[in-house]
C-alpha cells in the first residue's frame, strides 16, 4: 500500500486530506509541522509527501530543500499545496525540486492524478 | 471531438497542445481525435507515457480504422513489455525510444515517408520527454515537429502536464503552438467536474466557452 505523509499546520486540512486519501485506499501519517515532517520522514519512510508551503515554523520550500539534500529521502517524491497563487510561487517548488505545486482548494482526483503520475512515470524515469 | 468544441476548424495545418492536470482526460482526448480521424487520415501516434498495447487497445475499442494507424512506442516501457501481441494487429507498432530524440525524430521521419500526407501526429505526452532531456532539446524537438506542420505533415498534437512542470515550460510549449486546449477540474457543491476550453488558435478568432465532459470505458471522451 501506497504511504503518504501530508505536512499541514492546519490541523483540520491534515484531517481532512488523511480521511480522503484513505477512502481511495492510501496509508497515510500526518505532521503539523515543519520539523515534525522532517522526523517523519525518517522514521515513517513515505512513498509520496504532500507538503503544505505557508506553515509558521519552517516554509514547506526549507522543508522540501531538506528533503531533497539528504542522500537517503531525495528520491521521495514532494508535492507542495498551497494557497498562493503565482508564477514566483511555482518556481521557488520546482527550486527547491518539489517534483508537483499545487494550489488550493485541493481537489482531491486532481491531488490523486499527481501522486500517481510521480509514482509510476516520475520513478521510473528518474 | 475538436470540432465538437470549436465547430469548423479553420486549417489541416496546425500544431496543438493540449495542458491539464495529470490523469484528467488529455490522452482520451487524444485518442477521441484519432478514432475520429482514422477514416479520413493515417494516424501517427508516439506514445511517450504509456504502454502501445494499452493505445491500441482503447483505439480498438473506441473502433478507429486501425489499418489507418502508426504507432511508435517510445514509453518508457518499451522494449521491456512481451509484444508478442503485436502481430495480431491491424495497426503498425514500431518501437523507439525515449532515451534518445535524436531516434525518435528519425523513426518519426521515416514513418512519415510510408504515410499518406496530411497526417494526424500525436505526441502522448511531453512531459516524459522533459524529464530524461534538457528543457531545451525537447523545445527544439516541438519546434522541428511544428517546422514540419508547414510543410505539409498535416496536424500535430502534443499533450503536456500540469501542476509537475516550471511555468516557463508550459508557457514556452504553448507559445509555440497554433493552438492551446486545456482541461481543468471544478468543483461544484454536489461534485467534482472536468471541463475542456480551446484557449487560444493562432491568427483565427474562434469564440470558445468551458464544456463540461466525462470520460467512459465504453464510449471515451465526451462533451457532457
Amino acid at each position: 500500500m501506497v504511504k503518504i505523509l501530508v505536512v499541514d499546520d492546519e490541523i483540520d486540512i491534515a484531517d481532512t486530506l488523511k480521511i480522503l486519501l484513505e477512502r481511495r485506499g492510501y496509508e497515510v501519517v500526518t505532521a503539523n509541522s515543519g520539523r515534525e515532517a522532517l522526523e517523519k520522514v525518517k522514521k515513517e519512510r513515505p512513498d509520496v509527501i504532500l507538503l503544505d508551503v505557508m506553515m509558521p515554523d519552517m516554509s514547506g520550500w526549507d522543508v522540501c530543500k531538506k528533503i531533497k539534500e539528504d542522500a537517503s529521502t531525495k528520491d521521495i517524491p514532494v508535492i507542495m499545496l498551497t494557497i498562493l497563487f503565482g508564477e514566483e510561487e511555482k518556481k521557488k517548488s520546482f527550486e527547491v525540486k518539489a517534483d508537483a505545486h499545487i494550489e488550493k482548494p485541493i481537489i482531491i482526483d486532481r491531488v490523486i492524478g499527481v501522486i500517481n503520475w510521480v509514482l509510476k512515470y516520475k520513478k521510473k524515469l528518474k | 471531438m475538436l470540432e465538437k468544441l470549436i465547430g469548423k476548424i479553420p486549417t489541416n495545418y496546425f500544431s496543438l497542445v493540449i495542458v491539464g492536470p495529470p490523469f484528467s482526460g488529455k490522452r482520451e482526448f487524444l485518442i477521441r481525435e484519432a478514432v475520429d480521424n482514422s477514416n479520413k487520415y493515417q494516424i501517427l501516434y508516439i506514445t511517450l507515457e504509456e504502454t502501445p498495447k494499452y493505445i491500441y487497445d482503447r483505439l480498438n475499442k473506441l473502433r478507429a480504422n486501425l489499418n489507418n494507424v502508426f504507432i511508435i512506442d517510445a514509453s518508457p516501457w518499451s522494449g521491456v513489455e512481451r509484444v508478442d501481441w503485436i502481430k495480431e494487429t491491424r495497426a503498425k507498432i514500431i518501437t523507439s525510444s525515449i532515451l534518445n530524440l535524436f531516434k525518435l525524430n528519425n523513426d518519426i521521419e521515416s514513418i512519415i515517408k510510408l504515410m499518406k500526407i496530411p497526417i494526424v501526429l500525436i505526441i502522448d505526452n511531453l512531459s516524459t520527454l522533459f524529464i530524461k532531456h534538457s528543457a531545451e532539446s525537447v523545445f527544439n524537438f516541438v519546434d522541428y515537429l511544428n517546422s514540419r506542420v508547414k510543410t505539409n505533415y498535416g496536424r500535430v498534437y502534443y499533450s503536456l502536464h500540469d501542476d509537475i512542470h516550471e511555468p516557463t515550460i508550459i508557457k514556452r510549449v504553448i507559445y509555440m503552438c497554433d493552438a492551446h486546449v486545456r482541461i481543468q477540474y471544478e468543483e461544484t457543491e454536489e461534485k467534482v467536474i472536468r471541463r475542456i476550453k480551446l484557449v487560444n488558435f493562432r491568427r483565427y478568432i474562434i469564440p470558445s466557452s468551458w464544456k463540461n465532459f466525462e470520460v467512459t470505458e465504453d464510449e471515451g471522451f465526451k462533451i457532457i
